[in-house]
């Protein structure tokens, strides 16, 4: 039996950093409480199991977006992050029902096309259904539409589309556009960008405008795309966001120099604090110490972090040491 | 149907490593956390600029969900924030895309919603922004403070909005009303870009892919034209204007006629043309004389509501 949270544990979870605090079994558990209480009636279109619905949403995402430490940081209470869980297992839901909508749209708007010549043309022709470049019939098109998302996004929004509610009892989301709206979007699409769009595209600006992305898929691991960015940013993985803070070659050295200064004892305070343990007593009894040695310790760390950077790259100077520390700098 | 409440799913399971690492991507918060546990007790701020905290409401509400924001000035009793949202679909032009690596998962600076909260609210220090994250903060807070209605270039933003039917700007107008119970808005309309003829005018630019100088005659007036501070009255005869707005298919809404008029009442200059030509009067038509001295209110006025009218009638023309 984990662990109950309580306001105080999640003050201190919190504190040590929502990442930290998404694997705590007390959390955990609050998350498949809350699956389990949630009336099945608010979300009957999933058929998977209690433990396999926590298993899913916790892969789509709690962890892989980050949204559990976001509501944990968010929470001031149990009581307040139990709430967050709720409406977020909602969303997750409304997602899992919507997740065939983007291959339903391609159908519908592929057919759309093709149907209505006096609308719409093909501008530059492909084998592949998805690449075909589509203008309008009366206003041909000299130019193609951007590759960027953030430009497809743009236009869509601009079309402001009438978006339809799902049917409280239906298992799956189908259509989300009447069919006149499609309509009305493609042509939108068309006629205000005054350029050509593959169907790709339209699709895709559908998807990425209105958060249909179907999230259970797998994406490419980053390193099997190579060097292709444009490729890796349609396969949905941000490629100007980087995972880490970057260090600078400077930061890394003074860091380097820092922990030579440090003693044994003081590399294993430093690298605790860097875990996010700030307890001066469970920092000492791990070392096998007085809370009092750590507190003449953490002196010394100081004078050294003051000595190694300014204060305004000191946060850095810490993270080229973090990364030093847990790379088996030795202690 | 039940199941044990100590399951772990199984993806909770592999987020540390063996010696108990956190995941890529928290590490820099983790840098910053223990930077600020480690000097907090010498330092004077309660809060520093660049820092991320969680914000309680201006009243005592419980369980409450706290607001997270940025820092960006401390004086007295007070701080000014930029509020962050998870909500990444409603970034727009105006919301600064921050780094995952900042709070482990992705947030905007909905800087168009900065306010004033009281050192009070201040409930807990999440995180800071780095120094190249703070000063693209400080580039785009300052932009909107000087009320610019283009947002600087070059930073990571959102996708522009290019129609005023875009429904982000009805959610940051909701965001903003939800707000109210955190903060001070410093500006009390939080979609005021739409308020500048320019930033039309830029929108629908983007939006056709047709660059704006490439509609003008005189290149050097596009500045001022993006920037509202081009005497329309003087330079852009209506029935021009009226096609630059077909160009861009920008529709005459009344916002547009609004921030027209605006443009028009603000800069007009009443100096050496034939408003006859300007508003596409015919030669005989009497005229009025033109001073030279600085007009007045009503001249402005008069002078906007002529340019509006005539602008109407071109457009109807088209």
């Amino acid at each position: 039996m984990a662990e109950l949270l309580t306001d105080t544990k999640l003050r201190r979870l919190k504190h040590a950093g929502g990442q930290h605090a998404s694997a705590d079994p007390s959390v955990i558990a609050l998350l498949a409480d809350v699956v389990n209480a949630y009336p099945r009636a608010k979300i009957h279109w999933l058929d998977e199991s209690r433990e396999a619905i926590l298993n899913d949403w916790c892969a789509k995402r709690l962890l892989r977006a980050g949204r559990l430490a976001a509501m944990i940081d968010k929470a001031s209470s149990v009581a307040a992050l139990r709430r967050l869980a709720q409406a977020d297992l909602q969303q997750y839901a409304n997602d899992q029902r919507r997740s065939e909508l983007p291959t339903r749209l391609f159908r519908r708007l592929d057919q759309l096309l093709h149907n209505r010549p006096e609308r719409f043309t093909i501008m530059l022709a492909s084998r592949e259904r998805g690449s075909t470049c589509w203008m309008l019939t009366e206003r041909p098109a000299t130019a193609v539409f951007s590759e960027r998302d953030g430009e497809l996004v743009s236009q869509v929004l601009a079309v402001a589309l009438t978006t339809l509610d799902e049917t409280p009892d239906a298992r799956k989301q189908s259509q989300f556009l009447s069919k006149a709206e499609l309509e009305r979007y493609a042509f939108e699409m068309l006629e205000r960008s005054a350029r050509g769009l593959t169907l790709d595209q339209l699709v895709r600006g559908l998807v990425l405008a209105y958060g249909l992305q179907a999230t259970f898929e797998e994406l490419p691991a980053e390193d099997e795309l190579g060097t292709g960015a444009a490729v890796a940013e349609r396969h949905g993985i941000p490629t100007l966001d980087p995972p880490e803070a970057p260090i600078e070659a400077h930061s890394a050295a003074a860091a380097q120099t820092m922990l030579a200064r440090l003693t044994t004892r003081q590399r294993g305070v430093l690298k605790m604090l860097l875990d996010g343990i700030d307890n001066q007593r469970e920092i000492a009894s791990t070392l096998h110490c007085s809370p009092a040695t750590i507190s003449n310790e953490l002196q010394t760390i100081r004078a050294a972090i003051e000595a190694a950077a300014p204060r305004e790259e000191q946060a850095e100077l810490l993270l080229a040491a973090g990364n030093l520390l847990g790379d088996g700098y030795e202690l | 149907m039940d199941m044990s409440s100590d399951m772990t799913p199984d993806h909770a399971k592999v987020r540390c490593s063996p010696s108990g690492r956190p995941a890529p991507g928290a590490r820099w918060r983790d840098a910053t956390t223990a930077h600020y546990w480690l000097f907090s007790e010498s330092r004077e701020e309660a809060a520093i600029s660049g820092e991320v905290w969680s914000l309680r409401q201006r009243r005592p509400v419980s369980d409450q969900e706290l607001l997270l924001a940025v820092v960006i000035e401390v004086s007295g009793n007070d701080a000014t924030v930029v509020p962050l949202s998870t909500e990444l679909a409603q970034a727009t032009e105006w919301d600064l895309i921050v780094p995952r690596y900042v709070l482990g998962y992705e947030t905007i600076a909905q800087v168009k919603l900065t306010g004033s909260v009281a050192l009070g609210q201040l409930d807990q220090r999440i995180s800071s922004l780095p120094p190249r994250s703070q000063e693209q903060l400080t580039e785009l807070a300052a932009a909107v403070a000087s009320r610019t209605s283009i947002p600087p270039e070059h930073l990571p933003l959102g996708p522009w909005v290019l129609s005023e039917a875009d429904p982000r700007l009805q959610a940051r107008v909701q965001t903003a009303e939800l707000l109210r119970a955190y903060l001070c808005l410093k500006d009390e309309n939080p979609i005021s870009e739409w308020q500048s003829l320019g930033s039309i005018l830029m929108r629908g630019s983007r939006a056709v892919g047709i660059d704006l100088a490439s509609l003008m005659e005189n290149s050097r007036s596009v500045e001022q034209l993006r920037t509202d501070r081009l005497d329309l009255f003087a330079e852009v005869p209506a029935r021009k204007m009226a096609q630059i707005l077909a160009t861009l298919r920008i529709g005459w809404t009344q916002r547009v006629r609004d921030a027209l008029y605006q443009v028009v009442s603000e800069r007009y200059s009443a100096t050496g043309f034939d408003p006859g030509i300007v508003l596409g009067r015919r030669r005989d038509r009497r005229s009025r004389r033109r001073s030279r001295s600085q007009p007045s209110q009503q001249e402005r006025e008069q002078a906007a509501r002529d340019y509006v009218k005539a602008l109407e009638r071109e457009i109807g023309e088209l």
